[in-house]
């Protein structure tokens, strides 16, 4: 090659392609930072400005009128930045995140503006790579994977063509000539790219080794969700909650939860039993069983045992509700966590109180998943466990002759069960409002002697005292009633609107603790269908909670869960197959399968082949066509560039480069074949033979020779 | 293909690959997103992780996927002159199922790349391009480099293909300084013994005839003599002519000698094309070695295969005895003499 020079191409310019880079970089430059204002890292203001400045700088390049600027004025620019710095970080932005984006903000503007060595657009483009990558990183909306999807797809066709550009930057003007070029990389080979990007990212990411908490700190850092099951419960605060239509959980079920599933869908998640100061405080954390619950452990919930671990499986994904303690429901008997649900998984144990509450051993920093045995009857709770403190009285006298008035008949010692259904009774008459305005200090009293309106925690919290007032130990309980059936089935979603509150009150030793709600049918939470006015809405809420689960909260955990069920999946199945002796139906079962796919695979073979055509095909051929067949196929195989169509000249090529003991044979091979196919002569007796001795003589010919 | 075919080409593809620098940044990148995510635990940075982890992959596939099963051809013309460029044709064929796409060629590392944009399976694509052999002599192109950067540049993939075209490479012939003159004057003789013909040279004047062509009137004589008279031409057909080339390469000497030498086979050989479309029967005297003088087509490619292929000699060559005095001698590099 040293003896051949190429005729000298056009005189290289000093950026080739100058002006579509900077074009590419552009477009890159305009979706960069878009998601940092949808989650509060970018101000609009910022972001207008710099979508404005670039575009001018854009219509400028397209225009022909590449601005350039020199090192005088990208001094001056960042000498003036600095002070801007230092009153962004004091009175703007107060955040350094903020401060660092707009200074990378500022940074990438002004260098896309200063093109003037190569090296100056890749640092170009790593900027934008880091404005992506901070624009993904602050991001907790699942639109962001739209978005992320959408750069690929730029992106991919932007590098197609900066890797043409680069190797073209010797001779540019074969850019020009060949229009097929600038297709690149064309529709199809984009799709599939990006789409086998994607599909090979899916592994990566779930293997990936995970060895911190995942980070789920979002929009919602500091904004206070007073929710109903923090430490205190201040009945005046409760009634903001039901406001909130934030999806709280996320159910499914073994069985399908339609409309008429209501009563499973009570979640218990806090029994309080201290009533001080016109506040429901959290129990006294002393002792409560600690239960470890690794490995999916079961944990009972009924604390002798009694109605263990049976009947049917609800899956509950949980999203932070900034407190320790599990929702379950009231029909169930045990539940079942894993790693995954535990921040730690060094400390995989619940706690069971004497309200019968179970508690993580910290508050969960994402969505944990955890699963719970139900049955169609409630386990009767026949522990007495916090009734004393729950027997404590208010010591009002207007609750007590209110409930005195109401109880008229009914023994509260003798028969405590029909006490409460009195009251209970006796309050739905009343009238449900959801009226948020604070009370004051007199508030129950105000509303059984007056009011007579309130909203669930009232009627609650009512009931409670009014039966702790004559000796009835009652208990204050929120949780979640009812919920959304998902938009597709299968799944309910639960919202702040479905948060409750009902009591449980202690009837004996013989019944145990029961619950009743006093809150008017008309104001409890329902299971029903959205409408369809609703569905859009419910759909990407329910994305919005997957992507919480699957993808923000993916942990340690869930990847130990995974390996679990592969591993699980792959023993059974070995499992199987060993004892395949000892299930002759399964086995035959099996057999069967097996036959039914194996007889597919060969259907769909024999097609594929029948649609392709079987180009080495030699049946129905004569001897002599046979044999030639067979030749082509194996000098094919031995790397020749023949098609069953190329003609016996080039077949022959093709064996004579394999020397002289292949060639001979091959070359008699040809020849029979010739004579048969062009000159009309039928075979003689024994040039079957003779080919195909011919044919192995060829065959230890070529294999003799060392590999090509 | 057999299956150890098969293996061998798995293990030892012959495929080069270079990380670019963009491959290099890209590999960098994810390192770097890959520790911050393992640091911060941040879901989303495991996302870019895992993108950027399978665009190296599909990159690295697709990539190479792009190089392999394409076939090259280099065709050329049957005569090339040294330093003179010619044109040659550049045939690429897909063997493959798929197309191909931004695939280069190289034929030399000095060479600017040819594209081809687009190569359709089972459909060779063809462009012509320019080569220039500097030197004469026998000279091959060993091999091409076909390669390419699809899909995003991070990997450089290709493949070089051995062609061993040997070309013989002629010399470039020299603009004449000089016509030299015809060998005739300087023997004498009458004009009118030659031929006749339609040179430069008058052989005759007669009276015109039918057929006589108008521009051969001699108007001075036609107006002297009252009647037409015309120029009866002597034919430009010399006689055998053989270019001599001293090929002794002097002890001591430097490479300007070679320089020269060069520049002599380059003036024998624009000698001999001129003599040869004058008509002439010439051969070559290099050195010792003769070539008989001759003519036609087969005789010139024999002239400029000899002139390609001479080397200086150490030793003074032996004049071949047998000149025969009428044949003319034209020695390159000198003025024309008469052989001895």
């Amino acid at each position: 090659m040293s003896a051949v020079a190429g005729v000298a191409a056009s005189p290289a310019v000093a950026i080739p392609f100058l002006k579509e880079r900077l074009l590419a970089l552009g477009t890159l430059a305009l979706l960069a930072p878009v998601p940092l204002f949808f989650s509060n890292a970018l101000e609009l203001a910022v972001l207008l400005v710099y979508l404005g400045v670039l575009g001018y700088f854009l219509l400028r390049v397209r225009r022909g009128r590449i601005p350039r600027l020199g090192n005088l004025a990208l001094n001056l620019a960042g000498l003036l930045y600095l002070p801007v710095i230092v009153l962004d970080a004091r009175f703007g932005s107060h955040t350094l995140l903020k401060t660092m984006l707009h200074l990378l903000l500022f940074t990438t503007l002004f260098k896309i503006a200063a093109i003037r060595k190569e090296r100056d657009l890749s640092l170009a483009l790593v900027l934008l790579v880091l404005l992506f990558v901070a624009s993904v990183s602050t991001s907790f909306h699942y639109a962001i994977l739209l978005y992320v999807i959408l750069v690929a797809f730029v992106a991919w066709a932007v590098l197609v063509k900066w890797a043409l550009w680069r190797d073209l930057a010797a001779a540019p003007e074969e850019w020009n000539r060949d229009r097929a070029v600038r297709e690149l990389p064309g529709r199809g080979p984009l799709v599939t790219s990006v789409l086998s990007t994607v599909l090979l990212a899916v592994p990566f990411f779930l293997f990936l080794p995970r060895l911190k908490a995942p980070y789920v700190r979002g929009a919602d850092a500091g904004r206070e969700i007073t929710t109903g099951f923090s430490e205190n419960v201040d009945p005046d605060l409760f009634g903001a909650l039901k406001q909130n239509d934030r999806v709280f959980l996320r159910i499914t079920s073994e069985e399908p939860l339609g409309e008429g599933a209501a009563a499973v869908l009570r979640l218990r998640t806090l029994a309080l039993s201290r009533w001080e100061g016109g506040v429901w405080k959290k129990p006294m954390e002393r002792g409560g069983g600690g239960v470890s619950a690794g490995r999916g452990s079961l944990i009972l919930l009924a604390p002798r045992g009694r109605g263990a671990g049976g009947g049917v499986a609800m899956t509950i994904d949980l999203t932070p509700i900034q407190t320790r303690y599990l929702p379950y429901p009231v029909l169930g008997n045990a539940l079942r966590l894993s790693e995954g649900s535990f921040r730690n998984p060094g400390l995989a144990y619940v706690e069971r109180d004497a309200a019968r509450n179970v508690r993580l051993p910290s508050e969960p920093d994402r969505t944990i998943q955890y699963t719970a045995l139900y049955g169609t009857r409630e386990v009767p709770d026949l522990e007495p466990g916090d009734a004393a403190e729950a027997a404590r009285a208010a010591g009002s006298s207007t609750l007590r002759a209110f409930a005195l008035e109401t109880l008229s008949g009914i023994d509260p010692a003798t028969d405590p069960e029909a006490a409460a259904r009195a009251i209970e009774a006796a309050l739905q008459r009343w009238t449900y409002e959801l009226d948020l305005q604070p009370r004051g200090p007199n508030a129950v009293e105000d509303f059984v002697a007056n009011r007579r309106k309130g909203h669930c925690q009232t009627f609650a919290t009512a009931m409670a005292l009014l039966l702790r007032e004559v000796g009835v130990p009652t208990r204050f309980v929120t949780g979640f009633l009812g919920g959304e059936i998902g938009a597709f089935g299968g799944y309910v979603l639960v919202r702040g609107q479905n948060v409750h509150a009902w009591v449980e009150a202690w009837c004996g030793p013989s019944k145990g603790w029961i619950m009743f709600d006093p809150t008017p049918v008309r104001g409890q939470p329902r299971l029903e269908r959205v409408p369809v006015s609703q569905r859009l809405r419910q759909v990407t809420d329910g994305l919005e909670f997957a992507y919480d689960r699957f993808i923000l909260s993916f942990g340690q955990g869930d990847q130990a869960e995974i390996l679990r069920k592969i591993r699980e999946a792959t023993g059974g199945a070995l499992d199987v197959l060993r004892r395949t002796g000892a299930a002759p139906v399964r086995r035959r079962g099996m057999a069967v399968g097996l036959w039914v796919a194996a007889g597919f695979l060969a259907v769909l073979f024999f097609v594929r082949r029948r649609v392709r055509g079987t180009p080495w095909k030699t049946r129905g051929l004569a001897p002599a066509s046979a044999a030639y067949r067979r030749l082509q196929k194996a000098l094919h195989r031995l790397g020749a560039p023949l098609t069953s169509a190329s003609v016996p000249a080039e077949t022959l090529a093709a064996a004579v480069a394999l020397g002289p003991h292949a060639a001979r044979p091959a070359e008699a091979i040809i020849r029979a074949y010739v004579r048969e196919s062009f000159g009309g002569l039928a075979a003689a007796d024994g040039e079957e033979d003779r080919l195909r001795g011919l044919f192995k003589e060829f065959r230890v010919a070529a294999h003799r020779l060392p590999a090509q | 293909m057999a299956f150890g075919a098969r293996l061998q080409k798995l293990l030892h593809p012959r495929i080069l690959v270079r990380v670019t620098n963009l491959g290099l940044g890209f590999i960098l990148l994810t390192l770097v997103v890959a520790l911050a995510a393992t640091n911060t635990g941040n879901n989303g940075l495991y996302i870019l992780v895992s993108l950027f982890l399978g665009a190296l992959v599909v990159s690295g596939v697709v990539s190479r996927r792009n190089v392999e099963n394409v076939a090259v051809e280099l065709d050329g013309p049957a005569e090339i002159f040294a330093g003179v460029p010619v044109r040659f044709t550049l045939r690429l064929t897909n063997h493959g199922r798929l197309p191909r796409r931004g695939l280069l060629v190289k034929i030399s590392s000095a060479a600017a790349p040819i594209l081809f944009g687009r190569l359709e399976p089972g459909r060779p694509a063809e462009r012509g391009v320019d080569l220039v052999f500097p030197k004469r002599g026998r000279r091959s192109i060993e091999s091409l480099l076909v390669y390419s950067g699809y899909p995003i540049g991070l990997f450089r993939k290709g493949r070089v293909h051995p062609l061993g075209d040997e070309r013989l490479v002629y010399p470039a012939p020299a603009a004449v300084p000089y016509l030299p003159p015809d060998p005739r004057e300087a023997e004498g003789g009458d004009p009118r013994d030659r031929r006749r013909g339609r040179g430069a040279e008058i052989r005759n004047l007669r009276d015109a005839g039918p057929g006589d062509d108008p521009r051969d009137v001699h108007w001075p004589q036609t107006a002297r003599q009252g009647k037409f008279i015309v120029k009866e031409r002597a034919s430009e057909e010399g006689r055998d002519a053989l270019v001599e080339l001293e090929t002794h390469r002097p002890a001591g000497v430097d490479a300007t000698w070679d320089e020269a030498f060069e520049r002599s086979v380059s003036e024998a050989t624009g000698l001999a094309f001129l003599l040869l479309a004058r008509g002439s029967r010439v051969g070559l005297l290099l050195g010792g070695v003769l070539v008989p003088p001759g003519s036609g087509p087969a005789h010139r490619r024999g002239l400029l295969r000899a002139l390609a292929l001479v080397e200086p000699a150490r030793e003074p060559g032996r004049a071949p005895s047998a000149i025969p005095a009428s044949v003319a001698v034209y020695r390159a590099g000198r003025g024309p003499e008469r052989a001895a």
